[in-house]
């Protein structure tokens, strides 16, 4: 009786009516948070941080390329375990999110590459090298396209979210594994060129910004996660009376 | 009384093993590829030892590659159209022996004989000798990781087989073991020790055959229901 | 301000149209990635709309057959 009670609050977190309901008040919060850190993160990057002694002003570029990275690897993770608790406790929600999570995750990875990219051409003279980290983002690419994709080989829903879990199960075991044997076959072909961030040994002029922009792009996961899951809880909930209700009141 | 002991390991390895026997176009389809598209490089690039021998130890490990994916596509599918993939879904015994026994069954097949024609395409595409033996053993290992991580996105894609998804799903995840079978011959193409990048290939394989058994279990039973 | 003027905030000592590439390129896809659902939800209100019409209509089609049985 008593693990009954405790076990609640774990069960209403998983019904889409109460996190549709709870993230209508959140919202206007999240989104205000998030645009003051991507508001001061931007003006502080852009305009006020000093540049860089070797790479000049082209190294302003991590206030968004390392963010989207962070974010987009740390999404692939937030992915991964939604499916598990998805399968382990049959919760509908953490499907919902689940599927959300992927579209949101290889965009981010997506801008993370191109701003890459760009950040290449006047730090190593080309727009690409295959340098361990910008390689590995391309395989989070390639992983998150096998997410979306798999979906649909499969034509109910419940299949395609199993499956979909199961692939990012799979994938979850192994990025750790592809990130550390790409940088070790780095280190193997190209031994030292330009170091990208080197975090510890940024000048707080210059760190703090990024910490900014980290937190902003955290709260924009946030905000987009929550936005793209409640069109989910729509689509898979339209039968159910209190999503009438919703849109009749509406 | 053995087929009880492995619990159903051997008679899988056995049925798959007959069935590619009675079937040779397609047993034989990868080695052939993986032969002929070696034949391209020389053609496309040029027949020059020095070049040829430094492509060599990541040409042969892409085509390893692409000939493993090529056949790991129809592990399952054939069992779910003639109903046994049913009937080994429904077996009393842990689904993760059977499986094993699939998987094996297509190593033996396909990744074994890559690995003992190896050495052919080592000579054409001039291949120090001192490689020839890290060479054989990296794709005997390495392709055993494939089959198991390929076997994965076979049963993942069983709903809807062929074209590009399967690819799509299974490419990033191998390419851990690309970059360290390839190692391995290049170490010892330079030189180097090259039981260290093999004996990672053994770690991934350690790990496939512990975790890549359960994903296809579950991954098999949604794909008869969905 | 780090830059004496707007000018060469923009400029960047020719590094401005990488830095500002990238901003922008992120900037579109961000505000994509908000403005995309805020649409779908939209169209997905006006779904569910259409549906509980199409039920209502269908439960009176129903009702109209019901009470049209005995004369026929």
């Amino acid at each position: 009786m008593n693990l009954n009670l405790q076990w609640t609050w774990f069960h209403r977190l998983g019904s889409p009516r109460w996190f549709y309901q709870k993230t209508q008040r959140w919202l206007p919060w999240l989104s205000l948070i998030m645009l003051s850190l991507l508001a001061l993160g931007l003006v502080w990057g852009l305009a006020f941080a000093p540049q860089d002694a070797k790479q000049g002003n082209s190294f302003r570029i991590i206030y968004v390329h390392v963010p989207a990275s962070v974010v987009a690897l740390a999404g692939y993770y937030l992915m991964a375990i939604a499916g598990a608790v998805g399968l382990i406790w049959r919760i509908k929600l953490s499907y919902m999110l689940m599927r959300s999570a992927a579209p949101i995750g290889a965009a981010l990875t997506f801008v993370a590459l191109v701003t890459g990219a760009i950040w290449g051409k006047p730090t190593w003279g080309a727009y690409w090298v295959w340098d361990a980290r910008i390689t590995s983002m391309l395989i989070l690419l390639f992983l998150y396209l096998g997410v979306m994709a798999l979906r649909h080989a499969y034509s109910s829903n419940e299949a395609a979210d199993k499956a979909s879990a199961i692939l990012g199960l799979v994938g979850m075991v192994n990025v750790p594994i592809i990130y550390k044997s790409v940088d070790w076959w780095q280190t193997l072909h190209q031994p030292a060129t330009i170091k990208f961030t080197g975090a510890p040994s940024m000048h707080p002029d210059m760190f703090m910004p990024l910490v900014v922009m980290i937190a902003g792009f955290y709260m924009f996961y946030a905000v987009t996660l929550i936005l793209f899951t409640r069109i989910e809880i729509l689509r898979r909930e339209y039968r159910s009376s209190w999503v009438k209700q919703l849109v009749e009141n509406n | 009384m053995y087929n009880y002991l492995s619990g159903g390991f051997l008679a899988y390895l056995n049925r798959d093993l007959l069935l590619g026997i009675r079937n040779k176009s397609d047993l034989i389809k990868p080695l052939i590829f993986f032969l002929l598209v070696s034949v391209l490089v020389p053609l496309a690039i040029a027949p020059e030892a020095d070049r040829l021998a430094e492509l060599a130890p990541g040409i042969i490990w892409i085509f390893a590659v692409l000939a493993t994916l090529l056949s790991v596509e129809r592990l399952f599918s054939d069992d779910l159209q003639d109903g046994s993939l049913e009937q080994m879904l429904m077996s009393p015994n842990l689904l993760i022996f059977p499986i094993l026994g699939k998987v094996t069954a297509h190593w033996l097949m396909i990744g074994l004989p890559l690995a003992l024609l190896s050495p052919v395409i080592g000579i054409w595409l001039s291949l120090p000798t001192t490689a020839v033996l890290p060479m054989m053993l990296s794709l005997a290992i390495g392709t055993a990781v494939l089959s198991l991580i390929g076997a994965v996105g076979a049963a993942l894609t069983l709903p809807r087989q062929g074209g590009v998804l399967i690819a799509l799903l299974v490419m990033p995840l191998y390419m851990p073991v690309l970059i360290f079978g390839s190692a391995t011959i290049q170490s010892a193409v330079d030189g180097q020790s090259w039981t260290a990048p093999l004996s990672i290939l053994a770690a991934f394989l350690a790990i496939a055959i512990a975790l890549c058994p359960l994903a296809i279990n579950v991954s098999l039973r949604l794909a008869k229901n969905g | 301000m780090y830059f004496e003027s707007i000018q060469q905030l923009i400029v960047m000592d020719g590094h401005g149209i990488y830095v500002w590439s990238a901003f922008s390129i992120t900037i579109v896809v961000m505000l994509g990635l908000i403005f995309k659902p805020l649409y779908q939800a939209k169209q997905e209100f006006k779904n569910i709309q259409l549906h509980i019409k199409l039920q209502q209509v269908n439960a009176a089609a129903m009702q109209q057959k019901d009470s049209d049985a005995p004369h026929t």
